[in-house]
């Protein structure tokens, strides 16, 4: 069944079809909501919440762009609606040291992509944030500072930090 | 140091991960749920659409016609004219209209007549000029027949029965009715309804016609209005004291005051709390009320009333200091306070007690009430969060001892814009300003918080 005519079914509400829908992009989904989660349970909520979206909002899909790209979206958005709404006890207090040190290529190619993902889970909730929308899904400083209400500056300084983490981190497994 | 930006994006850009089985589980959960919401918002739409619509059909229903019906007339029209219609009048044969001066007048006569029995309670349609007024059966274009002027009901002509509910009497027997048209037949007015209806003439002038149709046109407006404030307004004059009972809702702005007194100690609390709260609140009202209308202008009422509005508390909670050191050196490169905002409502309900005189002027269907009078606060409702007096950090409503438990009394004025929709039924919009008297903080709090709250009730009002 090709994309546009399961789209069609499940807007009719066929539940064998959301399933269906569901299967084929929940992997995708589930390594995107775990990049911005600190654990898998809070990913699987993220992915359970992002779904339950994707479904009642998929009338707003018009066929226009892509279909991923679009449910895509909606998990980033609710990966950052959920880390809005938690409010973090203080995780980090006093000096940091942060190494500046490259990482080998290698060392990543060696690594399984639920290994990276595990590392990258590791970050302060805010540098896994930035790291994430910047670097992987590739959203500008200005576009953080206005989506998590922070200054560019802060998105700017949070990135490199959690660049030099880790770079750390990866260092030490390695 | 963005190399690790792009292998990162590599290779996760487009990793897969297979879920834990359970979150479709829960998907179907919340789509079930939502779907059983969506339901229950339905049916109450409906269930809402519903008792509206049978609370206007019961209105409609109500409704003391004051124009004739088919009925009553039907049967005056199937009676023997002789002795049904002892009183019906004829007006003697009006001479042929020709297109001069003498005719205009008499044209102009014709239109007079009908807007003076129209004054007198007559209702006149006019066959030749109501294009909406059709008869399902073919009216005489040439006066009446033969066995009319006799006195025998024809077999297929009930020709003064008009479909749209207005009948002409039958002429009595020997009546002189012309073949000449135009002739004018009035009913009597000792009967609850007359009709006036002139018998069509196929040679009438154009020019004419045309006098007839602009002078009745505007007579038959104000006809119309007339009626039309007959049957869609109540009858004050005729039921000087009546009770009105009114069920409204509508928006709500509360504007708050916060105040920190003379006490300088008190300036910073008050400044904290005033940036970050909102200086506004955005809700509903809701209510019933109960009004006497006596002497009709004069009311004195009472009800219950809920209203609700919502603030917002905004935060910016210091969550670490990051440092960041250089190692080699051991110098300080740059230091952060990272921060994050929350952001948070703050809800403040009140069910009062209204009690208020009035004055009502109408004109028409349409009318004002202007009302004046006070509240009597019954439960003050609170759920939110704001600085703490002491700690000066976010708490709960419930874990300050900073709010009276009762509002008090208030003062409220308003205005009713009203709309007759049936005799015993009105729409209305209803603007309101409401000052609370007393701050709704305790004596003991450093700040006095007072409200000043603009609404609008919209709503119905029924008579009885």
């Amino acid at each position: 069944m090709n994309e546009e005519a399961l789209i069609k079914a499940c807007l009719r509400g066929s539940a064998q079809h959301q399933r269906e829908l569901y299967e084929r992009y929940s992997g995708k989904m589930f390594a995107v909501c775990l990049r911005y989660a600190r654990n898998s349970a809070d990913a699987a909520d993220m992915l359970q919440e992002g779904f339950v979206k994707v479904f009642t909002k998929l009338d707003q899909y018009h066929f226009q762009g892509s279909f991923e790209g679009w449910i895509r979206k909606i998990m980033v958005n609710t990966a950052l609606r959920t880390y809005q709404r938690q409010r973090f006890d203080m995780e980090h207090s006093g000096f940091e040291v942060m190494p500046d040190q490259a990482v080998e290529p290698d060392a990543i190619a060696r690594m399984s992509e639920a290994e990276l993902l595990k590392v990258i889970a590791q970050l302060p909730d805010g540098y896994r944030v930035i790291f994430n929308l910047v670097a992987i899904e590739g959203y500008s400083h200005a576009e953080v500072a206005q989506t998590l209400g922070i200054q560019e500056s802060t998105s700017r300084s949070q990135l490199t930090k959690a660049r030099r983490w880790l770079c750390e981190q990866l260092e030490t497994i390695k | 140091m963005n190399d690790i930006d792009q292998i990162l994006q590599e290779r996760l850009s487009n990793a897969s991960i297979t879920p834990p089985p359970f979150v479709w589980a829960g998907v179907e959960r919340e789509l079930r749920k939502k779907r059983r919401r969506s339901i229950f918002w339905w049916s109450l739409g409906l269930g809402m659409l519903l008792g509206i619509a049978s609370l206007t059909w019961f209105g409609f229903s109500k409704t003391t016609p004051t124009t004739p019906t088919t009925t009553s007339l039907n049967l005056t029209a199937n009676t023997p004219s002789n002795e049904t219609h002892p009183k019906v009048e004829t007006v003697p044969n009006v001479a042929p209209l020709t297109p001069n001066t003498n005719q205009k007048n008499t044209a102009e006569n014709q239109a007079s007549n009908h807007a003076l029995s129209a004054k007198n309670g007559l209702i006149a349609p006019n066959a030749s000029i109501l294009p909406a007024i059709s008869s399902p059966y073919p009216i005489p274009t040439q006066g009446l027949s033969k066995q009319d002027q006799a006195g025998q009901p024809s077999t297929d002509a009930p020709s003064f029965t008009a479909s749209s509910g207005v009948t002409s009497p039958q002429p009595p027997a020997g009546t002189a009715v012309s073949d000449n048209p135009p002739s004018l037949v009035f009913a009597s007015a000792t009967q609850q309804y007359a009709a006036l209806i002139p018998l069509r003439s196929s040679f009438t002038p154009l020019k004419s016609k045309m006098a007839i149709v602009n002078t009745q046109k505007w007579k038959q407006k104000i006809i119309r209005k007339k009626k039309e404030i007959d049957t869609k307004c109540y009858n004050f004059e005729s039921h000087a004291n009546a009770w009105l009972f009114d069920a409204y809702t509508g928006p709500l702005y509360a504007q708050k005051s916060l105040s920190a007194g003379a006490n300088p100690e008190n300036k910073t609390y008050h400044d904290l709390r005033w940036n970050t709260e909102s200086h506004r609140g955005l809700g509903f009202t809701a209510g019933v009320r109960a009004s006497l209308l006596v002497k009709q202008h004069f009311s004195v009422g009472t009800g219950i009333d809920y209203q609700q509005f919502t603030e917002t508390f905004s935060y910016e909670k210091p969550l670490y200091i990051q440092v960041l050191i250089d190692p080699n050196t051991g110098d300080t490169l740059d230091l952060d306070i990272v921060t994050q905002r929350f952001k948070q409502y703050s809800r403040f309900g009140f069910v009062n007690i209204p009690f208020s005189a009035g004055y009502e002027i109408r004109q028409g269907r349409r009318g004002v009430h202007l009302r004046g009078g006070g509240a009597i606060n019954l439960l003050f409702w609170k759920n939110g969060t704001m600085l703490d007096q002491t700690t000066l950090q976010p708490a709960k409503f419930d874990t300050q001892d900073a709010f009276r438990v009762n509002a008090g009394l208030s003062l409220i004025g308003s205005a009713q814009f009203f709309l007759h929709i049936q005799p015993r039924t009105r729409l209305f919009a209803e603007p309101y300003y409401q000052r609370i008297l007393k701050p709704v903080t305790k004596g003991t709090y450093p700040l006095q918080q007072n409200y000043n709250l603009i609404g609008l009730r919209l709503g119905l009002t029924k008579i009885f």
